[in-house]
Parts: C-alpha cells; structure tokens; sequence
C-alpha cells in the first residue's frame, strides 16, 4: 500500500518538471446552441499534439510556431478547422454531424466509441431500466440484451435473479454466473448474506443488486466476448455487467421527479395444476381406497376423519396469496458548472408481494460530486447507500433453491386438504392438530401472523477517483473503492405452531458483513500517430488490488416465552448457537491493453492480464490472459457510396482467453477443520482434501460480429457468432466414498458454449408525427460437456455425459398409462422399446430434454404518435424442460391425505381411457410422480414482458407555464399474460436456470401508473 | 515525425514508476482460514489426540449413520414395526423392501461411514505413540474401536451375514486415506477379522473404564471418561457382540462374561427403567449405558434425532412416523415394565390405535442421545452363548439375571430350541426401537412377516414376507460409488 501511494505521489511530482518554451492557447468548443462539447479532440493539424476539451468543453494546448491550424473532432460532430494566427483564446461552435449518432460505449476500466470496439458488447440505456416495477436490475436484464438469460424461480421480493452470459460455461451453479462491475470497481454481488449457506433458511434469497437503485442508473454494458471481458483476467470468462451510475452535467441545474404506483397481483397456476375443491378431493380420496381395496368400514372412517361433507371447502391459493401495493418515488438533482459538477438523488422502492409475509423496502441515497481544481486534476467522490427491508417466506438456498417447507405458504397451497379450516368457528386461527387442523403442514395463515423473517440490508458504496493529466495525453488516475454490506437477518418461529413449536420457538439472528476494497490505479496514453489520416492509438496500463472480507455471526436461541410479540432472542430461555466467523479473499492484478483506429476504419485492439489471487492453490498463483480484436468500418471505405441505402456495415472479430475463480476462498488447502465438536468438547477433522494446484477456469473465446445499417439505419441487423470454450474446468472430481471424500474440486473437464445472437431493428413508418420500430432480439446457443475426468458423472437431476449438454436430464422414460388397466408405464431403457409396470424394472437413461433453452429473446414495438408512445416487449423462451421435484405430493394417489392437482380428476377410470395420470390408488406405492420423465415439463412460453402506454407533454407554452421542462405520464402491465404450449404443465414455465421447481414464492404481475416530472 | 525527447522519457519514467511501484506485499494473496490448520499440524500431543478423537465421535453421529438411519433399519425392517400411513416421505423405501440402485439411504449411509473411517485412521496413523502414557493409549483405543464399531455394521448392511457365507462379498477395507484408491470388496471374513484385530488391540490400549478421569497433563485438562466415549468395557462388549455375529460362540462367551465380571457395571433395575430412558446426557455411573453418541446443545442433529422422528407433532415431535405393531405392544406383558415405553393413542392420519415410541425423550435443548452399547447386551449374548454351547441352565440362568429386571413375574425355565425363541424375545423387547431386530433375523436366517399398513381395527392389512433370497435385505452398493470404483462389485439382485 505505502509503495503504491509513493507511486502516485511521484507520479504527480515528476509531470510538474520540464515544460518547453511554447505558446500556450485556450479555447472552448461548444455546439450551435452554446452547450459545451466534452470530450472534443484538438489536435494540430499535420502534427502528432492533441488534447481532449474538459467536460466544460474548454481546452488548453501549446503549439510551436510552426503549427498553424487545429482540427478538432467530436463525436456526433463534424469535423472543424481553425486558423491558429496569434490568437491565444479560442471559441469552436460545432455543427452537429449528419452520420448515425455514435454512442461512446462503457467498457472495461474506460469508454470507448462505438466504431472503434472490437468486442461484443450490448448496451442498455436508462430508459429501459429506470422506474420498472422489479427491486433488482439483474430481473430487468431478461430480454434486454441477447445472448443474455436471466431466469427467476421465485416471486420472492429481492430475491436473486441468476443470470448467464453465453450458456452455462461453469460446473458449478455459483461460479457460471457473470462478474458485477459498478462504476469500474469490482463488488461482491448476489447472495452475500445467508441465504446459500447450507443450515439456516432466514432469507432464502437476498440480493445486493436490490439495494440499488435502478433509477441512478446511466447504461449498463454487458461484456460477452473475450475482446471485451478477457481484461477482467481470471474473473471475467462468464460475462461482464458493467454498471455505470449517473452523473452530473454542467449547466442550470435539473430537478427530475419520478413516481410509479400499481398493484402486484400473482400469477397462479394454470387451471390443471390447480387444487381440486372438496368434492373433488373426496371423489379422488374415495375412489383411491376403493381401489386399494379396503374395506367400506375402513373408507367410510378414513373419510369422515378427513371432514367428508363437514361443509368446509378452502380455495388455499385464495387464502396465500393477495394483491399487493407496488410504489416507487425518485428525486434527483444534476448540475454544476465548468470546475464542479454533481448528481444527486433520493429513492424509495416498495413492493409488496403477493403471497403472504413476502414484500421488500428500499430507501437509497446518492452523490457523485467531481471537481477540476485545475485543467489537469480532477477529483470524483461517489457515494451511494442503499438501505432495504426484505420480508421472506421460508425456503432455502437461493432463488434455485428448495421451498418444500411446512411453514412455506406457496408450498402448502398445494398439499393442504380443501376441508383444513384456517379458522376456528370463533374466527381465530386454527392450530389443532387433528386432521381438520394441522397435524403436519402449518396453517399458514397462523405462520404468516406470527413467524417473522426478515432481512435489514445496508450496502454503501464509496469511491474517491484522482485523475491527473501529466501529460496532454498521458493521465493517471487512481480509485479507491469500498463496498460495504452489512446484513442483519432474523427469524423468529412462533412458539405455538411451526417450525420449533416443541422447543417453546426459535430465534435466530445473523449478521453478515462484507467490505470490499478495490484499488485501481491506471495509466491512459493517447497516441496520434498521423493524424492526417486519423491515426491513433490509446494505451492503458493498470493495476488493479482487491481484498474482500467477510464476517459473519450466528445466534440461535428457542424457548420463548408463551406469547408472539416479544420475538427478539434475548426474550429466550436457552442459547444453542452463537458463534463468529470469517472468510476473506485477495485478488492482486496487472494489465494492460492497447486500441489502434486508422481513419475510423480499421481498429485492432490487444489486451494483457496477469491475475494472482489467494483462491489460487500455492503451486500455481499466477495467471496470465489475453485478447486480441479487430474492427472494420467498411462504411468508412470510399467503394461504400455516401448517402446509398448502405447507412451502417461493419465487420468485427476478437479471439481471446480469460478465467473464472469463482473457487471458495480456502478450497484449494488440504486442512483439518474445526467445529466438529462432541461432548460439548471441541473437536476437529480432516475435512478438506484440497489440491495445491487448483487454479482459474480457463477460457479460451472467439466471437465475429457483423452490424449492417439499411435506408439511413431504418433496418439495423446485428449478428455475433461465438464459440466459447471452458477447459480445465472447476468440477468435482468424483472419488471413491471409500476415501471418507465424495470427491473434491479439481481443474478438470471441458464445457462449449457456441452460438448465434441476432438483434434486429426495423423502423417501418418514420414521420413527422408518427413513427413505428420494431425490435427483434434472438440467441441461440449449443452447450456441451467436452471432457470429463472419469466418464459420465452423476450431478443432481442430470448426468454430465461427453458431447451432452450441462443440463441434461437422466431419469426414467415415462410411457404413459396402460389404457388397459391404468398403470403406470415406464420404458426398460433408452431404446424405449419395452415398458415395465414397475419402476424398478425401468433403467435410467439421458431422456434427450435438457434445462437451459435453446432459443430465447424479446419481440417489441414501439409507437410514438406526436407526444404519445405505446410500447410492448414479448419475452419468448423455447427448448428447455423442467423438473417438478415436488409434484409427488399433490399428483396421484401416493400421498392421498395431502391436497391434489385438478389434473387428478382426468386419472384412468376405465379399460379405454387415455390420460396421463393412472389409476388412482390410496397410497399408492408404485412413485410414479417422481423419478421419470413424467415430472419434466415444457419451459416453452411467450410473456408479454411489458406494455406500457405513455404521454409526453411536449408543448412548450404548457412546460413553461408550468416552469417544467417535461412531463411524461403513463400506465404500465408487466407480465400480465403468459402463452404456454402444454396442457399438463402445474405451474407457471419459467423455473430458473437449473430447470427444478422447488415450489418457491409465487411470481408477480404488476399494473403500474406512472409520472415523470423534470425541471 | 519529431518527438519530444522530454516527452517521452517522461512516459516512459511515468510508466517505469507506476510499475515497480504498485507491486504488492506476497503475503497479500495469501489469506489463511479461520476454522482450519494445515494438516501437518493436525495432531502433535495427546491434546490433540484429544480433539481429534471428538471429531470422530461427531462424525458417528450424523443422522445417515448412527444418529438414526440406522436405528430405524433395524426395526423398520423387522417383524415389530412398520411405517404410519400419513407420513413425513421419510424411510418409505425401509418399509416398502423396495430400495433400488440410486437408493439416497444407501448412498449417505455408505459416504458417512467411510467418512467417520477416514476420521478413525487419520488418528491411527498419525505417526505418534500410544505407548507415550495412558491418555495416548487411550486415544488409540478409542479411535480402533470406532473403526471396528464403523466396519461392523457396514459389513452388516452392505453385504451378507456371516452365517450366510464369511467368503462372500463384504465391504473395502480402508485403513489408511489414498486419495486414489479404488478398492474392491473384501470377505466378509476378512472384514470380521479387521474388526476383531482392532477389537483387540482397542481392548489391550485402553486404560480407562467408565467413571475414571483422564489427566491432561501437558495442558492441564481433564477428560472424564463418561458414557459417551467408549471405555474399556464397552470396547469389549462390542467384541462379544461381533463373535456373536460371527457365531464364535466360545470367544463370545468368554467376552460378555468377562464384561459381567469385571467391568463394574449394573443393569438398570425395572423401577428405574423409565426415568432411564428420560436421560439426555452421559453418565459417569456404571449403570448399563456402555457407550452412546450424544448430542448436546449445540453440537447436536436437532430434529434428525430419534425422538423427534417417533414422536408425532401433537406430542412435540417432529414425525411421529414409525409405529409398533399391536401384536409387539400386546407381547409385553402388564407387569413389563417397557410396556411404558410405547404409548398407544390416536395419531392424525393412522387408522386405529397408534402405537408410538416413546423410549426416546423430546428434549429440545440437550436432545436425546442415541445408546449404541448397553450392559444389558452382555447378559443376552452370554445366554445365547450358552444356549449354542448348549448349557440351557446356564442360558436360563442368565436370561432370569436379566429379565428379572424388566420383568419380575417372568421366569424362563425352556430347554432346547425354545431357549433360543425366549432370548430372541427377550432381545426383541429389550432392544426395541433401538436397531436391533432386523439384525437378528437375518443374521439367523430367518423368514418373517414384515407388517406394513393397519386398519382401524388395528389388523395389519398390509405385509411382506421375508427370507434370505430378498434382495432387500441388504443395501445395494451405491451408484455412486460404482460410477467411479471399477473394482467394486454390486449386490446380487441391484
């Protein structure tokens, strides 16, 4: 550390030594209208001198005698020469350029012009993500770029929504997910708190993303190739999301106001997956003893003890879930002037959710402030806290995770009986334990009232940014980033119902603290080599140090006192778990790239990172990786004619290598554990195999991009074509459970990810007044397993099989129902030749349907008509399968006294029949709702995503009448109709990206109005 | 073109500064972890040794493995019990005799065991002396003794016994970690003669019997020798409990007898039988608890103990899942006093009477322990002795000492085969709920009826019956374990 601040110190020093004798001149560029123009090139025209205007548009350059004119470039401009004479003080105005508006691209440590990047790289503006009604940008990345997946399982409010980049390029579920990068500094993201820790269930999901704000959003880039993600080095193989907050911008300052109110409604099943009524219940229930040939004495107790026409008949879906409020309220301010600029601003978020107990809070506060001292020094402070309140309903282990608790309102719905009465004949609530009470699932009206299970996040973020320009064009700039979050978690199980009733309550309290620090320090090097013909090249080099720390404290306590208001655990009797414990990690990086652009044509782009980190095992520390790119704007070529109906075409590719660490912090170390305690004693074991040589996933990617621009870019298609390869990859290398170790995880097997990404932009009517686009987005990606390291492995629901995809299902081939007799059919083998009426005379085999979808994108349309716009996005997902690991309990006869699907009433009756459910049999031992095909069902589906209709007040006497400068009103449906192409699908199609229901939080539908007020 | 000479050496310094200057300490990318050593430091002095062997202890007591998959085996799979209609989903596969080869059971069981081995043999081998002093030797003893109690019952539930065939397919024996090991099946012979040679050599280390404390000297501890490790005594009533396997009936007899003579112990008298069954904690006493893996208040299974999956909800368990026939509950007589140890009452979801165990208590906050060795077994495998030795006085006479405790009105005076059916009754009763009925049977070769459903009379309307050529009565090998062991060999029927 001090040796690094001596760097930057002598840094300084040394560019304040030796200036030449030449004239100096000032100057400032704006455009027609005056505003400043940042960002502007000034270059000596036949010289090699140039420097770039401050963001007040104003700049400052020596020339000798010699240099007569200065050329000055800007993005969006035309170009501009002036006579230099004798004048020392220069104002430019700029004419704006009649080309495409070229966008500057966020990319990594840096921006760059859209023509000059060679890498595949999607943008998403604020627009599309400002005001929406999700908690977390990573739900508003569905559909917003292709190539990208991001898939939710649950309706949880916060909860995570995992995302991924180009298929599935890891092994392992945590370490495929992409790096999170937010305004150039590396965060812990996800679930930082508890909710993937094996053991403790307080917030199944909680998310770091949540706690931002969307609206202080500027654009998000996300990195997919290795050109553009290979300068993350060992962290960037999965994809990139860049995230770059807003700014302020010289000039009067900005108010803007923002409010979107609407209610939250759930998406239920579909009519099939529905649970039956009571008459229903008992026709099945019936015909299920009849068929299991018990006696009329016995069917006539059993059902009479289950409430047979006791009149009771409880819609369970209708009692879990209700229709929440969805509110949000953004303030910001943005100003300053030529030396200091800020952005300010004020949020808070609330969407309450709609299954029972579930809703998430957020109020965020945020301040980027920049001063220039001096032409050559500028300082950015950037802080931003974001302070949230996460009600869960009990699951575990992530947004994939499992929700098949007793206490999970959304899991109960289905297996509570119809004739279970929530409420006493006095109106409170039901928790006997006979069978018209609650003897296994809780009531979960009773849990919703009294249980508590909360998350209170904190996540600030600070940063302090120095630049300094020691040259014209060589500037050094330095961040210090911090992350800190802090989570406190706590449950609370009543003591008279639930989870813990029999220990007199629960009460469990976690704490978890992770502070980041992320220190960059980079140099920028613009060299114009011949700027006759536009000629340059930009060099960085940088080095980057990040150490993460984590802490974290558990306290478990049960024995309340007999009443629910006092949930705290020092209220408690008995202690059985308090205890701290840490893990950190340290990453330590050098890099460097280089861009060189000829005549806005050709640019090639080379990078170079060499990471060591503490995850990496001791005998291999370091790694190295590289990229190279190149671009060709044939546009710029003198054979395309100006003005033809060829507006836009250029031809990128880039190869390149990178890694992934997503390692745990001390996997690679053989070590002897503690915490293995007996006796009250403390105990320790050989608990970790280790493997010194452990070391990043490597990635080797090659990507080739085409953009075409049609009719003055009314057609704009975009194709990439990418193959993706994962090598020595982190797996579990299984062992024989003889060693005492299931295995341990080693650098071994290969994954391919390859595939095609179109965008597609059509503009059919651009008037005056009315115009219409359309936009088209569609990925298409091939995933296989490439190497394994002994043959076929086993890995939950799927077998990792050579030339397989990841997610490929391995179970039973399900045959239907014997229309004979109403059996249950299952194939003997892959061959499906032969069926088998027991399950275990069938073989498991790869059934050919897999998890991840082979195609998926957004269709939208927008139509603006004077001030009024109407836009629609469909989200479309084909090709995958999921698994309902629970239906088991609600399908068939097997757990008879347990609540059932509607598709039990289609269940074979008679020699003839054809369904797909078999002959119904109290308790039915044959399972054959769980282990086979038959409980994988088509992820196929259409969502309309977003419709959204709006008004923007655009006449000027109004505005000023009313001293704004706009306002923009509109009403919002998000998810509000869904096509799926089954009739036997139980539940809503999209169910994560490791393709299992496990009968989490139902998911939302939201009608929102909205109004956006500047001035 | 002309460049600036100061210029670019003032890039080139600029870069050349920024490079030397921002390297970082080696010691930055070297985090250690906080709950961990390396190996090498794992175990250095009798302290360690001392730690070492708790984590042993705390692998046995995992759920899949002593903590209850296997108690609920061995009755769930026996004649005396079967699984409530409504149920938890837990053990179905125990009551249905339908395991098949991707059994989860099966796969935990087979993983926990080889994983409290590994535990057993880093301690055996960990390069220091048990002849240092008595608290080493101890250690040592505990930790043999751990690996046999391991091997035994695994040779018991993934290969046949060893009445059936000692040159059958066993298990791998491991006895020292390879991470490459791939190891076939050894005998059931082979796998008797491990256990008995770590049996032995257990018995001649250990120093110290149930009660006597151990002095830490070197870090001024004390280690009192409680129930829940296992002492002198205990070591060698699981010997006579594996030559009872094994059918050496003379090494048998000479075993348990020397445990009724010389260890100090006493069997629980019937007054006390119930409040004994209350305890949750070790106990120092030389009364009948040898050895049992306990679980405290924090370092515990929680719901995945015994009592919380007998117990149904209503009576402030968890499950409630398993129930004893109404035959078995009918077999005590009034004045046995384990009678109290079922309690027949309504129970959601089960037709008729269900008769539910209530030999282990809720307890929420040490929880309850799990028995694996009691006094008691010393008296019922010396009468089985006798009666293969064919002394029927003798087999009598020591089958009274023992049930005159339970149950005073009781007095068995059979000759011949009968002998046998008393000890096995007497064994059934007494060791009910505990793991260990199932055993017996197949280890005699027995045929049985393996009840499965009740009806509101309480007659059992659905069951199985049972003999050697079931697969099911043993587990298959895991798939797991097939998928990356070629020298393994599955079981016959899987």
């Amino acid at each position: 550390m001090i040796r690094s601040i001596l760097a930057v110190t002598t840094l300084l020093l040394f560019s304040l030594l030796g200036f030449s004798q030449e004239k100096v001149i000032t100057g400032r560029v704006t455009d027609k209208s005056g505003a400043p123009v940042a960002s502007a090139s000034v270059s000596v025209k036949n010289a090699s001198k140039g420097v770039v205007t401050s963001d007040n548009g104003s700049f400052q350059i020596r020339v000798s005698a010699s240099d007569k004119v200065l050329v000055i470039r800007a993005v969006n401009f035309s170009d501009a020469q002036v006579e230099i004479g004798n004048k020392t003080n220069l104002v430019v105005q700029l004419e704006a350029s009649t080309k495409a508006l070229e966008e500057v691209v966020v990319v990594g440590y840096g921006t760059q012009r859209r023509s000059n990047v060679t890498a595949s790289i999607a943008k998403i503006d604020a627009a599309k993500i400002e005001n929406k009604p999700f908690t977390a940008l990573d739900q508003m990345l569905q559909g917003a770029a292709p190539g990208l997946q991001a898939t939710s399982s649950t309706g949880q409010p916060g909860a995570v929504t995992p995302i991924r980049i180009r298929g599935i390029g890891s092994f392992t579920y945590a370490a495929a997910r992409p790096l999170v990068i937010i305004d150039g500094a590396q965060i812990n993201d996800g679930d930082v708190s508890n909710g993937n820790s094996p053991g403790w269930n307080v917030n199944p999901s909680t998310n770091v993303l949540a706690t931002l704000n969307s609206d202080d959003i500027e654009s998000v880039s996300v990195l997919k190739d290795a050109a553009a993600t290979s300068i993350y080095g060992s962290r960037g193989a999965n994809g990139v999301i860049l995230i770059t907050t807003k700014s302020g911008r010289a000039g009067k300052t900005q108010f803007r106001f923002d409010t979107e109110l609407g209610t939250n409604r759930p998406i239920l099943p579909p009519t099939q997956g529905y649970p039956v009524n009571a008459t229903d219940y008992f026709t099945l229930f019936r015909e299920g003893m009849v068929n299991a040939n018990l006696s009329q004495a016995t069917i006539d107790a059993t059902l009479t003890s289950y409430g047979f026409m006791n009149g009771v008949d409880i819609d369970w879906f209708k009692q879990i879930t209700k229709t929440g409020a969805q509110r949000q309220f953004n303030f910001s301010a943005s100003g300053g002037d030529a030396k200091t600029k800020f952005f300010a601003s004020l949020g808070y978020f609330n969407q309450e959710g709609t299954t029972l107990k579930s809703d998430f809070s957020r109020i965020t506060g945020n301040l980027k402030f920049t001063h220039n001292p001096s032409t050559k020094l500028s300082f950015t402070t950037k802080i931003t806290v974001g302070n949230a309140l996460q009600n869960s309903v009990l699951a575990s282990g992530g947004p994939e995770g499992s929700g098949l608790f007793f206490g999970n309102p959304a899991y109960v719905s289905y297996v509570l009986r119809p004739t279970q009465n929530p409420f006493n004949k006095d109106g409170s609530l039901n928790i006997n334990s006979d069978n018209l009470g609650f003897p296994a699932h809780y009531n979960p009206l009773w849990i919703a009232e009294k249980d508590k299970r909360w998350l209170k996040a904190l996540n600030a973020l600070a940063s302090e940014t120095v630049e300094y320009k020691i040259l014209p064009d060589l500037k050094f700039s330095s961040s210090i980033n911090l992350q800190y979050v802090n989570n406190e978690e706590y449950q609370f199980n009543n003591p008279f119902h639930g989870d813990n009733s029999g220990a007199n309550g629960e009460g469990i309290s976690i704490v978890t603290r992770n502070l980041l620090k992320d220190w960059i320090n980079l140099l920028d090097y613009h060299l114009s080599i011949m700027p006759k013909y536009n000629f340059y090249a930009d060099f960085k080099l940088g080095q980057e140090s990040i150490k993460s720390e984590l802490y974290r404290q558990i306290g478990d306590v049960t024995g309340f006192p007999p009443r629910t208001d006092l949930y705290y655990s020092t209220n408690a009797a008995t202690s059985t778990n308090g205890k701290a414990s840490a893990s950190d990690y340290t990453f330590e990086s050098y890099f460097s790239n280089a861009t060189f652009s000829f005549m806005d044509r050709y640019s090639l782009y080379g990078s170079f990172r060499r990471d060591g980190s503490s995850r990496f095992g001791v005998n291999n520390p370091w790694g190295n990786f590289w990229s190279v790119g190149a671009s060709w704007n044939i546009m710029n070529e003198k054979f395309i004619k100006k003005g033809g109906i060829i507006s836009n075409l250029r031809l990128r590719g880039s190869y390149g290598t990178n890694g992934n660490a997503e390692i745990g912090n001390y996997t690679w170390r053989p070590s002897y554990g503690f915490g293995y305690n007996y006796n009250g004693v403390a105990g320790a074991t050989f608990n970790n195999i280790g493997n010194t040589d452990l070391t990043w996933e490597k990635v080797s990617q090659a990507d080739v991009g085409l953009n075409v621009g049609l009719f003055d870019s009314r057609i704009n298609l975009g194709i990439d074509l990418y193959q993706r390869d994962t090598k020595a990859a982190l797996l579990n290398q299984n062992l024989s459970r003889t060693t005492g170790f299931s295995g341990y995880i080693n650098n071994v097997g290969s994954l391919q990810n390859k595939g095609i990404e179109l965008t597609l932009s059509l503009t059919p009517i651009r008037k005056k007044d009315f115009s219409w686009d359309l936009n088209f987005t569609y990925t298409r990606n091939y995933n296989k397993v490439t190497s394994l390291p002994s043959g076929d492995q086993l890995n939950g629901s799927f077998l990792l099989r050579v030339g397989q995809p990841y997610y490929a299902f391995y179970t039973r081939g399900w045959a239907g129902v014997d229309a004979k007799n109403g059996d249950p059919l299952w194939y003997t083998d892959s061959t499906r030749t032969t069926t088998t009426n027991a399950k275990t005379g069938a073989n498991l085999f790869l059934v050919g349907k897999q998890a991840d979808p082979k195609y998926f994108g957004l269709i939208g349309t927008t139509l603006n008509y004077k001030g009024f716009s109407l836009n629609a996005d469909l989200y479309y997902n084909f090709g995958n399968y999921f698994n309902e690991s629970a239906i088991n309990y609600a399908l068939d006869g097997t757990y008879s006294t347990r609540g059932k699907y509607a598709i039990n009433m289609t269940r074979w009756q008679k020699a003839g029949d054809i369904t797909t459910v078999p002959k119904y049999i109290y308790n039915d031992a044959r399972g054959a709702a769980t282990g086979s095909e038959r409980t994988l069902y088509s992820g196929d589906y259409l969502r309309l995503r977003n419709i959204q209709l709006g008004y923007r007040f655009s006449d000027p006497k109004i505005l000023s009448q009313l001293h704004l400068t706009a306002i923009n009103v509109y009403a919002r449906a998000t998810n509000i109709w869904t096509k799926t192409f089954s009739d036997i699908i139980l539940s809503d199609p999209e169910q994560g990206i490791t393709g299992n229901n496990g009968q989490q939080v139902l998911p939302t539908k939201s009608i929102t109005f909205g109004l956006s007020v500047s001035f | 073109m002309k460049y600036n000479l100061i210029h670019t050496a003032k890039i080139f310094s600029a870069i050349l500064l920024f490079i030397v200057f921002t390297g970082c300490k080696k010691t930055f990318l070297d985090q250690k972890p906080y709950s961990s050593v390396v190996l090498q430091e794992a175990i250095q002095n009798e302290a360690d040794l001392n730690t070492a062997v708790n984590g042993l202890y705390s692998s046995l007591r995992v759920t899949d493995l002593y903590g209850r998959s296997y108690a609920v085996k061995g009755d769930m799979m026996g004649d005396k019990c079967f699984l409530s209609s409504s149920n938890s989903g837990r053990y179905l596969v125990f009551n249905n005799y339908n395991f098949n080869k991707t059994d989860g059971y099966a796969s935990a069981i087979w993983l926990n065991a080889y994983n409290a081995i590994k535990n057993a043999n880093f301690i055996i081998n960990c390069g220091l002396d048990p002849a240092t002093n008595d608290n080493y030797s101890q250690f040592f003893a505990e930790a043999y003794a751990a690996r046999a109690l391991i091997y035994f019952d695994l040779v018991r539930n993934y290969a046949l016994p060893y009445s059936v065939d000692p040159n059958g397919a066993g298990v791998p024996l491991v006895t020292k970690f390879d991470i490459n090991s791939r190891p076939s099946r050894a005998t059931v012979a082979q796998v008797y003669d491990q256990i008995i040679a770590d049996l032995t050599k257990a018995f001649s280390l250990a120093k110290f019997n149930q009660g006597q404390t151990m002095t830490l000297v070197s870090v001024a501890k004390t280690r009192s020798v409680n129930s829940s490790f296992l002492n002198k005594y205990a070591i060698e009533l699981l010997l006579a409990r594996v030559y009872q396997n094994k059918g050496d009936w003379a090494a048998a007899k000479s075993a348990a007898q020397d445990v009724i003579s010389n260890s100090g112990f006493s069997l629980v008298t019937a007054s006390n039988v119930i409040s004994y069954w209350k305890g949750v904690t070790p106990i120092t006493g030389k009364v009948e608890t040898m050895f049992e893996i306990t679980n405290d208040a924090n370092n515990q299974i929680g719901d995945g103990t015994m009592a919380q999956y007998l117990i149904p909800k209503a009576n402030g368990g968890a499950y409630g899942d398993m129930l004893a026939t109404k035959a078995f509950y009918d077999s005590y007589t009034a004045t046995d006093v384990r009678k109290g140890l079922i309690s027949p009452s309504a129970r959601s979801g089960q037709l008729g009477t269900a008769h539910y165990i209530v030999k282990y208590p809720i307890e929420t906050v040490n929880w309850d322990d799990m028995k694996i060795l009691r006094f008691s077994e010393a008296y019922l495998i010396l009468a089985e002795a006798y009666y293969n030795l064919n002394d029927f006085a003798n087999a009598n006479l020591t089958l009274n000492a023992f049930s005159s405790k339970r149950d005073p009105s009781n007095v068995y005076a059979n000759s011949g085969p009968a002998v046998l059916e008393d000890i096995l009754n007497e064994r059934a009763k007494e060791f009910a709920f505990e793991g260990y009925r199932f055993y017996d049977l197949i280890r005699l070769k027995r045929t049985f009826t393996k009840s499965q459903e009740q009806d509101a009379t309480n007659t059992i309307t659905k069951s199985l019956s049972v003999d050697m050529n079931n697969i099911n009565i043993i587990f298959p090998i895991p798939s797991d374990e097939i998928l990356v062991n070629p020298n393994i060999t599955q079981n016959k029927g899987y």
